[in-house]
């Protein structure tokens, strides 16, 4: 699941989706429940980047290093087109990367926050998705 | 000259009419809004103080209307007080008010730049001898009490208000379209109205709800 779902599971949850109306109460309820399920699913959301991207880089490594011995015969446009392959493919999981350091500092923050802070800040951190996808 | 009279039956133009805001429609005023001192109630408790996204659902979309609003001569309050609420009553050059604010129908408060007013002080700014028609883009049904003591005490006024769930976007684009309904054919605001609700019927409910309370001239 990406951080951005997760972060709007956890808004929907406490009614911050909800479109706003002129009259009546403010339809938002802060819920320190449904905050502490958020921090448990960030951090297994965390691992598994973690886990994932290891994995990769070490794969790519080990495709760059046989690459370059098994193939060092051929021409360089033959090696500038495999390096550049590895290349394109890593900077595809540079979205994972930031994923993780968006974890990181949301999780940074997490005992700092009131419920009702925490809100705002995944709050505005959800338009920076919005805002990317534009 | 009776028949011109009864705010019903007047015919109105935007140049007539006031569209007045007591929620921010600026950064500067969402700032303010948001700030606990101040008391106000609609951006700090629905927005959270993310400018971004009543920007991107309500400002944005103010910003795009207001030439087209001008050009058209409404006349267009921003950062409307309690005061200024008063003072466009009281200077006779308006027949139509469009009031358009947060309503907390709990405490029967409504909101304004200065702050949140009860209704008492709304009722007490609107003159005895005013015989145009309010609109509030604000109310909710336990707001009910004001509108009726508007039409008790206030005789002469015409008031309008909905009963149901008003989100500003989408009440944005209502008078947006009622008032080039307007400047394109002067009626009464009733017809235009009415006309207007009929455009937005297949798209949405909350407008087929809407109730006047009226005085009998």
């Amino acid at each position: 699941m990406s951080v951005q779902r997760i972060i709007e599971d956890y808004l929907g949850t406490t009614g911050y989706l909800e479109t706003p109306t002129l009259g009546g109460k403010s339809k938002i309820k802060p819920d320190p429940e449904a905050a502490e399920k958020l921090r448990a699913q960030l951090e297994k959301e965390r691992r598994l980047i973690v886990v994932v991207l290891t994995g990769f880089y070490l794969a790519t490594f080990a495709v760059g290093v046989a690459a370059f011995f098994n193939l060092k015969d051929h021409s360089g446009w033959f090696h500038a087109g495999i390096g550049g392959s590895l290349i394109t493919v890593t900077l595809a999981f540079q979205r994972f990367w930031q994923e993780k350091t968006m974890i990181d500092i949301i999780l940074q923050q997490f005992p700092n926050l009131t419920p009702e802070e925490l809100i705002k800040v995944l709050g505005n951190i959800r338009e920076f998705f919005l805002k990317k996808k534009k | 000259m009776l028949e011109s009279a009864i705010p019903s039956s007047q015919v109105v133009s935007p140049a007539s009419c006031v569209m007045a805001f007591g929620i921010p429609t600026s950064r500067e005023e969402f700032v303010q809004a948001c700030d606990p001192s101040g008391g106000r109630e609609f951006a700090a408790r629905n927005f959270y103080g993310n400018w971004t996204r009543y920007d991107r659902e309500f400002v944005s979309l103010f910003r795009s209307m207001l030439p087209s609003w001008r050009q058209i001569g409404l006349q267009v309050e921003c950062g409307m007080t309690l005061q200024d609420f008063r003072e466009v009553l009281h200077s006779g050059a308006c027949q139509v008010l469009v009031v358009f604010t947060h309503c907390n129908s709990e405490d029967h408060l409504i909101e304004f730049f200065d702050g949140m007013a009860p209704m008492t002080a709304v009722l007490d700014a609107i003159p005895q001898d005013f015989t145009g028609l309010i609109d509030f883009c604000a109310c909710h049904p336990p707001a009910e009490s004001l509108l009726v003591r508007i039409v008790k005490e206030r005789p002469n006024c015409l008031v309008k208000f909905t009963p149901a769930d008003l989100e500003p976007g989408m009440w944005v684009r209502f008078c947006h379209v009622l008032f080039l309904l307007l400047a394109e054919t002067p009626m009464t605001y009733l017809a235009a109205l009415e006309k207007t609700i009929a455009q937005f019927l297949p798209l949405s409910q909350p407008p087929q709800q809407t109730h006047e309370c009226s005085t009998h001239h």
